[in-house]
């Protein structure tokens, strides 16, 4: 197993477009620094006018620690699409290259294939978010400084104290890596359908979006569907930064994520063992 | 006929001020006393712990600093954190509602809490402008020490303060300070991001409240009169 997955990490590390994902996140995150490094206390003042007319808040607010949630959460809806840039490429650009067919006249069951392929896309999604949890936690803490963290929801004020922040991060990258390892999954899965990756690219998107229209929609008739659809749970880090933290809610939205990786990996497997390659 | 025109005259007087009355006698020097009282500080530092207690604000019990330099200066401040506090809070510290300020004092009579029988003062302040309207004053005579007031104020509603003495009391200066205020008419914005449904579901479940915040400041030191910077008000 070990040898397939180093020959697709090779793969997927010799393309310069997997290379396009850490470029882009990387300008975004020095963007929204820069941004609120330049004008970061007007725009908090605009963002709590509503609380500051009734409460006298004092203290550094704008710190290292809420500048990293909000790039993590201004973030986190586009990654899905750098995710999909590599995952979606993974079947569909051999079958697009013609090398698929000669891939699996390899003495190398499909599973073992699949499985390589799909961990190459994973550890790519995981390589994205520490990437990501160097740039927006680590320097915004170099440039910011911490702090406690203030959120602003919409039915409370959370204030976290400056030491209980850390480790709160470290767990929401790491349910972030599940949330993006489902995505790459469902791309994944969408590729073994496709003959060129912009098919799966494109379709995992619009699944997303969709599925995340739905979600948001305060609708009776939507609100109904709405724990059945991944999206939903995807943004589960969110519950690492209650107090105290919703652990059930939050336990089932990474199970509900797990399932579904499973579950669209697994329908992978099933497919492409029994599909006929022509290309 | 002479005993009548003794009487109305005496009852003129009462009523339009001419001979003035004991009880606006002693609301005035009540509060005369409390202020004596209180002007024995010119600065304070203190130590602290605040608990917020507030249905929409979810912050935990803190460490704070308090810092009061005369007439009205007064500054609560979390070491390297946040602290929210309603505006008008500054009546947490009593110095800060009645130093240097004017007002026409009105005595209200008397009521008990608990074993202690406390006067009740109303004060009107001179100025026309002040944002304080009215503050009602429960005092014990005895020690000119306030153990609650209630303000009223034109921009920030109506707020609360309940004192609690201990060993600072010869200065005027509580042990602990509970301060209410009146949050049922605000309201959080609707966010504009996605919110997790679990945060929603948990926030469902926690109780509806009574409409009030609550902000309890329990001192465990004070440094008096040892000087405070100005610069710890900018």
């Amino acid at each position: 197993m070990w040898p397939i997955l180093r020959i697709e990490l090779y793969k997927v590390f010799k393309r310069p477009r997997t290379y396009i994902s850490f470029v882009a996140i990387g300008a975004i995150v020095v963007l929204i620094q820069l941004a609120f490094y330049a004008e970061g206390n007007n725009y908090m003042a605009f963002g709590m006018q509503s609380l500051t007319q009734t409460f006298d808040i004092q203290g550094k607010v704008l710190n290292g620690y809420l500048i990293c949630f909000i790039i993590l959460q201004t973030l986190l809806i586009h990654v899905p699409l750098l995710i999909a840039l590599v995952a979606g490429d993974q079947i569909a650009g051999e079958a697009n290259m013609g090398t698929l067919r000669l891939l699996i006249s390899k003495p190398v069951s499909r599973t073992k294939l699949l499985l390589a392929k799909f961990s190459a896309s994973a550890f790519y999604t995981i390589l994205l978010l520490v990437w990501m949890a160097f740039l927006a936690l680590l320097v915004s803490i170099l440039i910011f400084g911490t702090g406690d963290l203030m959120i602003l929801k919409s039915e409370e004020v959370v204030v976290l104290n400056k030491a209980d922040v850390l480790w709160r991060y470290f767990a929401a990258f790491g349910f972030a890596a599940i949330a993006m390892t489902t995505v790459a999954a469902l791309s994944f899965l969408l590729s073994i359908f496709a003959e060129n990756s912009i098919g799966p690219i494109v379709s995992t998107m619009s699944v997303i979006i969709l599925f995340t229209i739905l979600t948001t929609m305060d609708i009776p008739i939507f609100n109904a569907i709405k724990p059945y659809l991944f999206t939903t749970h995807m943004i589960g880090w969110k519950g690492f930064f209650d107090a105290p933290v919703s652990w059930a809610a939050v336990l089932q939205s990474a199970g509900v994520l797990v399932f579904h990786i499973f579950l669209f990996l697994g329908t992978s497997i099933l497919v492409f063992n029994k599909k006929d390659i022509l290309s | 006929m002479k005993a009548i025109c003794i009487y109305m005259v005496a009852f003129c007087g009462v009523f339009f001020g001419v001979i003035p009355s004991g009880r606006g006698q002693d609301a005035n020097a009540l509060l005369t006393s409390i202020k004596i009282k209180l002007q024995q500080v010119n600065n304070y530092y203190a130590e602290g712990n605040m608990v917020t207690d507030v249905k929409f604000i979810n912050i935990a019990a803190a460490k704070v600093k308090v810092y009061f330099r005369q007439p009205d200066q007064f500054r609560i401040v979390k070491e390297d954190g946040i602290s929210i506090l309603p505006k008008g809070g500054m009546s947490i510290g009593l110095n800060v509602l009645l130093s240097g300020k004017d007002f026409i004092a009105v005595p209200g009579g008397y009521t008990n809490v608990g074993n202690r029988k406390l006067a009740i003062l109303k004060l009107l302040p001179v100025v026309e402008n002040s944002d304080v309207v009215l503050t009602t004053l429960l005092v014990d005579e005895k020690t000119a020490l306030v153990y609650k007031s209630t303000t009223t104020t034109k921009d920030n509603g109506t707020y609360e303060t309940n004192l609690i003495y201990g060993k600072y009391a010869s200065w005027g200066l509580p042990d602990q300070v509970l301060f209410v205020f009146n949050i049922a008419a605000y309201k959080l914005p609707k966010g504009v991001t996605m919110e997790y449904e679990g945060s929603k579901k948990a926030n469902a479940a926690k109780p509806a409240g009574d409409g009030k915040g609550r902000v309890s400041i329990t001192y465990s030191s004070y440094s008096i009169n040892k000087g405070v910077p100005a610069n710890m008000f900018k």
